[in-house]
């Protein structure tokens, strides 16, 4: 607990490794939700495209 | 086994059911990797609290190299045997690879300016590591460029081998050339020259971002093999 105390209390540092973490989070949740996304959008492009498939 | 999943449609189920896990377990090891990272790591005697920046620099490095890696095993693959579930991986690993890359030049230049003294240099390490985000760029921009998907993905697996040459250069870089950068603190040679107390974190951390490439690439080959359905019946509307 006191290495995180320290950290928090350590002014200059603490603002380069916290802006460290939330940028590669953000960037790693943007390449995530855009990648789920996409896939749900083209499964259900796919799912109505099959079923206009079999209706002929 | 490997036969069994070089089926594109069997790997889509296959990837279906592991994707979940393979996210489940990246949450795991990021919630005791930042817990190792902050609560039971000490700071540096030289850096002080910005070393903890390496516990997610130096993954996000390593898998920048190791996805330009398995693009090229693929690109490789897919040229000798034209087999679509190479361009397929390769494909969907392309924005990933480029996103560790960005991570890492974007945390390491942060980390640089409190080290350093800058937030840049033209260094060996550092130039070439932008190098490698320019091929992954490029290898996107080529692959969405054509029309005809087998057209883009081989000018990209072409494009992805010559960038091989880049690989030893960003790993090697820090040896060959007099660099800002430090040179790597765990070898497969010799003993890694870290305390265990950071070392446990980052690979923990390590572990964690394994599992959310793992989950990701998954998610993104689901995808395409979707896509690639999809123009099969388009195509065979239009003729």
């Amino acid at each position: 607990m006191n290495y995180f105390l320290n950290f928090i209390n350590s002014d200059a540092h603490f603002s380069y490794v916290f802006s460290s973490y939330c940028i590669v989070f953000l960037i790693l949740l943007l390449i995530f939700m855009f990648s789920l996304i996409k896939t749900k959008k083209l499964e259900k492009e796919y799912t109505v495209l099959s079923k206009n498939e079999e209706k002929k | 086994m490997i036969f069994k999943f070089a089926n594109p449609l069997k790997f889509q189920r296959f990837t279906k059911q592991i994707q979940p896990f393979a996210l489940s377990l990246s949450i795991i090891f990021l919630f005791f990797g930042l817990f190792f990272g902050f609560f039971r790591s000490p700071p540096d005697y030289l850096q002080g609290e910005t070393v903890r920046i390496m516990y997610i620099h130096v993954p996000c490095a390593w898998f920048s190299l190791m996805i330009y890696s398995v693009i090229a095993m693929c690109s490789i693959f897919s040229i000798a045997f034209k087999h679509t579930l190479a361009d397929i991986i390769s494909r969907s690993c392309a924005p990933i690879g480029a996103c560790f890359t960005l991570a890492t030049l974007v945390t390491g230049s942060i980390w640089g300016k409190p080290t350093w003294g800058t937030w840049w240099v033209w260094d060996a390490r550092l130039t070439s590591e932008l190098i490698l985000l320019i091929f992954y760029i490029s290898l996107i921009i080529i692959n969405n460029a054509y029309e005809n998907k087998e057209k883009g993905d081989r000018y990209a697996a072409i494009l992805a081998i010559i960038g091989i040459i880049n690989l030893p250069i960003i790993k090697w870089s820090v040896d060959w050339w007099s660099t800002l950068h430090q040179p790597a603190s765990i070898s497969k040679l010799s003993s890694p020259s870290i305390d265990n107390s950071m070392l446990v974190p980052l690979f923990i951390m390590t572990f964690s971002l394994f599992f959310f490439f793992i989950s990701v690439l998954l998610l993104r080959i689901r995808g395409e093999i979707i896509q690639r359905k999809i123009d099969v019946i388009k195509f065979s509307h239009v003729r």
